[in-house]
């Protein structure tokens, strides 16, 4: 039973095949088959948000997609954020702002950040709470969290 | 390599087959050949939980993702036409639900996270059976109808008859295929509240409950006034008596106690879980119900 089956899905802009069996998950395609393992399981149950990731632009919880179903699609991972070794704009306020205590949220934070912005670029701090609720620091830094995602937004628009 | 360190209450999910047709005919000859090994597949936000705990357990897996007979949102003559794959978030932001059916914008922008959001999807929502669904309230207050397709036949529900139990439905081998919700008029006034365990979406409720008004114009009451709760029975349900309290009247101050209370002691028959006790969840049926009435009162002074 439980054949494995040829997918073709586009994994940080780099075109990938594979036969994943289909009861694997994204997550574990992506640890596990890729050695992507920027993208982390908290709860494997969708509670957390750790394992966000975007697939096809949007985000969702990669411990609650099966590999299979991103046949034809496109995905990012934390892996694929910063281009030519230099860091997503995002990736450096959340330095900047001390957002990362045991950094375990932090990739998934910061996909689910990136989503949020692609859809409103000038968030208020009630859109980013709200937009974020789905992604849990058990650390508890949300305050800088928010903060370092306000501030990306105002680079990502230019500075304004 | 790492590859998570799997606690053993959850682990792999169980092994099965995978199909992912590409049209509804495809798929209810797949279902008819497969006859009844298997679960149909929508966002999996329900279903692949329930697999990791070890609730469910199916041969094959067909996902209907990719059938365009599902998908979509549609106005047909003033009906919102909701295809059963549409998800929840891509619901609470499309400009007409937003306009024409904001108690449905606020449930579903309140079902889940962005992320749960992007794959949940109404007819999972409705299908799954709980109790819970935030979907269910304001489509039972709008008296909204479901297409159940088979591979002979196929057949309208009203939602009022699609409930029969915790994780029951009246679906038998059928796929559920649209969600239709007749026009509202223009005077109609929906309230949608939900009581969770946090501030913030994401959460499944503690109860929620959706009152639906439509003014009779006159100085006197309402032409119709539908009450629908969550979480409170073993179904989501109408509250049958205490909408029949308030027939034909106007929402009075004593009136609207008086049904709010009827609510919560003949109509709500709730549990307690671990999201909260019988007894608190009936007090917060009365409060709610007596919030939303009052709302809808305010809103019309001329009905009230
Ligand atoms: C972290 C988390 C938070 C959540 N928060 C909320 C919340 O706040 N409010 C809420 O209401 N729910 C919540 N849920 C539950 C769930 O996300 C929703 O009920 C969702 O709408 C289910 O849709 P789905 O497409 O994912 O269904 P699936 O999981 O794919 O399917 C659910 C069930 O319905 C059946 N099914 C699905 N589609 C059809 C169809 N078209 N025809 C016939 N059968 C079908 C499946 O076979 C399965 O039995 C949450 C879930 C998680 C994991
Ligand atoms: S690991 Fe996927 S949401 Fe927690
Ligand atoms: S930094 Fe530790 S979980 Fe967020």
């Amino acid at each position: 039973m439980s054949r494995p089956r040829k997918i073709r899905v586009t994994i940080n802009g780099r075109k990938v095949e594979a036969a994943v069996a289909p009861n694997q998950t994204l997550a574990e395609f992506l640890r596990c088959h890729l050695s992507l393992t920027g993208t982390k399981e908290g709860c494997d149950t969708g509670d957390c948000g750790a394992c966000t990731v975007l697939l096809d632009g949007k985000a969702v919880n990669s411990c609650l997609v099966l590999a299979v179903e991103t046949h034809g699609g496109s995905v990012t991972t934390i892996e694929g954020l910063s281009s030519d070794g230099e860091l997503h704009p995002l990736q450096q306020v959340f330095i900047d702002n001390g957002t990362v205590q045991c950094g375990f949220c932090t990739p998934g934070m910061i996909l689910g950040a990136k989503a949020l912005l692609d859809e409103n670029p000038n968030p208020s701090e009630e859109d980013i709470r709200l937009g974020l609720a789905g992604n849990l620091c058990r650390c508890t830094g949300y305050v800088n969290i928010v903060k370092a995602v306000g501030a990306a937004a105002k680079v990502l628009r230019g500075g304004k | 390599m790492f590859c998570g360190n799997k606690s053993p209450m959850l682990g792999r999910l169980p092994s099965f087959d995978y199909y992912r047709p590409a049209t509804l005919d495809e798929t209810l000859t797949a279902m008819e050949r497969l006859n009844g090994n298997f679960c149909v597949l929508a966002g999996g936000t329900d279903l692949l939980v329930g697999m990791k705990e070890r609730r469910g357990r199916h041969p094959a897996l067909l996902d209907i993702k990719a059938l365009p007979e599902l998908a979509g949102i549609r106005a047909d003559n003033g009906t919102l036409c909701l295809g059963a794959t549409v998800t929840t978030r891509a619901i609470a932001q499309s400009p007409l639900v937003r306009e024409r059916f904001p108690m449905l914008f606020q449930s579903m922008k309140l079902l889940g996270s962005m992320q749960i959001g992007n794959r949940a999807t109404i007819g999972g929502n409705l299908a799954n059976g709980s109790p819970a669904a935030d979907g269910a309230p304001p489509l039972l207050a709008l008296g909204a109808s479901v297409k159940l397709v088979g591979k002979t036949k196929e057949r309208w529900v009203p939602l009022d008859n699609f409930f029969i139990g915790p994780k029951k439905t009246i679906i038998e081998g059928e796929l559920l295929a649209e969600v239709r919700i007749p026009t509202p008029p223009p005077s109609g006034r929906g309230i949608f509240y939900k009581l969770g365990p946090r501030n913030a979406p994401e959460d499944i409720c503690i109860v929620s409950a959706a009152v639906y008004g439509v003014p009779d114009g006159g100085a006197n009451g309402w032409k119709e006034l539908r009450i629908a709760l969550g979480a409170v029975a073993p179904t989501p349900i109408r509250a049958r008596h205490a909408e029949e309290r308030l027939r034909g009247q106007p929402l009075e101050p004593k009136l609207v106690e008086e049904a709010a209370r009827i609510a919560a002691d003949r109509d709500a028959t709730p549990i307690s879980d671990i999201r909260g006790s019988a007894d608190y969840r009936r007090e917060m049926v009365y409060v709610l119900v007596k919030r939303a009435l009052e709302q809808i009162a305010r809103d019309y002074p001329s009905a009230a």
